[in-house]
């Protein structure tokens, strides 16, 4: 087992350096630069244009600038924006406390709802609650994240307001401090609506993905086996059927969790959050490469970080999992 | 003489996955539901008697007025006849994302699966690499550089997508590979390209079949996510995402305007969805049989 944590470890570092490699070139190698972001329009002298480029490093070649990128990425520096000249680090760890909040959130929603929605729907298979389940399930998977964010708005903003149904507006502002999502004063309404939001999709994926794994395993002899032995309906469930459900159930979640960030991406311009998705987002528009390097090198690392623990947690959960890279695979 | 016996016709695998693929109520209805969207793609820019990029001056009003069937937008421009062709952009667009896909999928994949080895090594660690890259980046990187024109965009979708059908295929492949009649027919003295094209070929269609309805959803939905985010298609191009991005300023006083291309792409993707789900069950021979 330690071999192999070692192992995968080096991969990962490895997986991290190639696709920052990646984004750099994507960044860097094509235009996008600091002078037109500053002067627009407006043509500039030669020696102020020249000036820019110095400040930035961009009269280096190429190499020597991706060198001393990982240089100032080692002493903790991720640059300068082009844009106002603020520093990533501080653009970072203001996107960085709203996003950890919306995804942990939405995380952890996701994952009660989920499980709530799977095992339910396997232990009552066929019943009106299985049923309404799967018609839910199967139809939030068609409806993209930007949609079902306008109409959550809608329904619990909009709506409400025009309607005075107070108790039913949750379009409340984003809190502003990390407590406010951990102990509910009235302010905890404000992320409800976004969690949910982030949550909705995947979870009825995994859900559906959990009721399925359940029911194949429950053919299973050695459920009957159990069964037989006359152990307790609740031992054979969550002892023997749920621990062998969880595998493909695992590396769903684990997909849907490095994919998490692109339906960050989507809620937080939906609902106007200053989390790291928008500025992404606006950053890469306005071609602005340090500040999309130097967060995307954050949302890279979280996911290689979550591949990591999805490939550790089969070998913890299924012991028949042979930990030699070939079997792993 | 003997009573003769009832025997169950007898149905080839093809013929039951069709019998059970129409007794699913739930893929019918989205059959159903993804053929009038397509006819209503087909005709409906040519019979609603507007263009999709007339402006007008009735603006903002509501759905039956003025000869607008679905209303018209904060331009006044007819939303029907925007709402379908963007119904025909997206099915377009996806289609042919979803071909290129399946095709860079089949081949990296097949390569990979099949031949193992350094190679296979290679594209898999390639594939580790892109899967922790945002999608939404690499999309951002391209349309911002080379301009939102309907290539660079299928390019754009490609390469959002390309790993999972690749990756899928591998797997496929590296399973159907050690069964036994592979090896049987290895044993006869078949060739690589026979083995590949009569024996693996034929038992890795139908989970190709199910990952291409999936990935045509899935390219519609990316599609119209990446034209919210201001990097797709743009003003006036009519893609439901465009719509859905400009209607956001409307929806206290004018919800029609988000709710129309809102219900038509879900209804698009969630068609597509019940198609593949029901082909899914249909096409696995483990439910054969099973009621």
């Amino acid at each position: 087992m330690f071999t192999y944590t070692i192992k995968r470890l080096l991969q990962s570092l490895i997986v991290v350096w190639a696709a920052v490699t990646l984004m750099f070139a994507l960044f860097f190698i094509i235009p996008g630069d600091p002078i037109s972001l500053k002067s627009g329009e407006k043509a500039l002298p030669q020696e102020i244009l020249d000036n820019i480029e110095r400040k930035y490093g961009l009269d280096k070649p190429t190499y020597v600038q991706y060198f001393r990128f990982w240089g100032n990425l080692f002493r903790g520096d991720l640059g300068y924006s082009y844009k106002n000249d603020k520093s990533v680090n501080t653009i970072l760890h203001d996107g960085l406390s709203t996003s950890a909040r919306l995804l942990f959130w939405g995380a952890l929603l996701q994952l009660i709802i989920a499980l709530t929605v799977g095992l339910t729907s396997a232990i009552k298979r066929g019943s009106l609650g299985d049923r309404i389940g799967t018609i839910f399930t199967v139809g939030i998977q068609g409806i993209p994240v930007f949609v079902s964010g306008l109409l959550a708005q809608y329904l619990f903003g909009v709506l409400p307001f025009q309607m005075h149904w107070d108790w039913l507006n949750f379009f409340k502002p984003w809190p502003t401090t990390w407590h406010a999502g951990v102990i509910p004063g009235d302010s905890w309404k404000g992320i409800v609506l976004p969690a949910l939001v982030v949550a909705l999709v995947d979870a009825a994926f995994i859900a559906r993905m959990l009721r399925s794994s359940l029911l194949e395993v429950l053919r299973a002899d050695y459920i009957r086996t159990a069964f037989a032995k006359g152990l307790s309906a609740r031992r054979v469930w969550f002892h023997h059927a749920l621990r062998n459900a969880l595998i493909p159930v695992v590396t769903v979640y684990g997909t849907s969790l490095i994919g998490i960030f692109g339906v960050a991406v989507q809620t937080e311009k939906v609902f106007s959050l200053p989390g790291m998705g928008s500025t992404i987002a606006d950053s890469a528009l306005s071609q602005d490469a340090p500040v999309v390097l130097g967060l995307a090198i954050v949302v890279i690392s979280f996911g290689a970080v979550v591949n990591l623990i999805v490939d550790l947690s089969y070998a913890l959960i299924d012991p028949r999992i042979k930990i030699d890279s070939k079997a792993v695979h | 003489m003997s009573e003769i016996e009832q025997i169950p016709q007898s149905l080839s695998y093809w013929q039951d996955v069709r019998k059970r693929f129409f007794g699913n109520k739930i893929s019918i209805v989205g059959l159903a539901m993804l053929v009038i969207l397509i006819v209503a793609g087909i005709v409906g820019p040519f019979i609603s008697g507007w263009k999709y990029d007339n402006l007008g001056p009735d603006i903002l009003v509501g759905p039956g007025s003025n000869g607008h069937w679905l209303g018209t937008d904060d331009l006044g421009r007819d939303i029907f006849t925007r709402v379908t062709f963007g119904i025909r952009l997206s099915l377009t667009v996806a289609i042919v994302v979803t071909a290129i896909s399946v095709f860079v999928g089949v081949t990296l994949g097949g390569i990979a699966g099949y031949f193992g080895g350094w190679i296979d090594t290679i594209i898999s660690r390639f594939i580790d690499t892109w899967q922790v890259i945002p999608f939404v980046l690499i999309g951002f990187a391209i349309i911002t550089v080379f301009g939102s024109s309907f290539w660079v965009i299928v390019a754009a979708l490609v390469l959002t997508g390309w790993y999972s059908t690749t990756r899928l295929f591998r797997a496929s492949v590296m399973q159907v590979k050690s069964l036994d009649y592979v090896e049987a027919a290895r044993a006869t003295g078949a060739s690589t390209k026979r083995i590949i094209l009569r024996h693996i070929g034929p038992n890795a269609i139908p989970p190709i079949i199910v990952v291409l309805a999936f990935s045509v959803a899935g390219a519609i939905l990316s599609e119209s996510v990446y034209a919210f985010l201001g990097v797709g298609f743009r003003e006036p191009t009519p893609s439901l995402g465009v719509m859905i991005s400009s209607s956001r300023n409307y929806l206290t006083d004018k919800p029609f305007v988000f709710f129309i291309p809102g219900s038509v792409l879900v209804l698009l993707t969630l068609s597509i969805v019940l198609i593949g789900d029901g082909l899914r069950d249909a096409l696995d021979p483990k439910l054969r049989g099973v009621k």
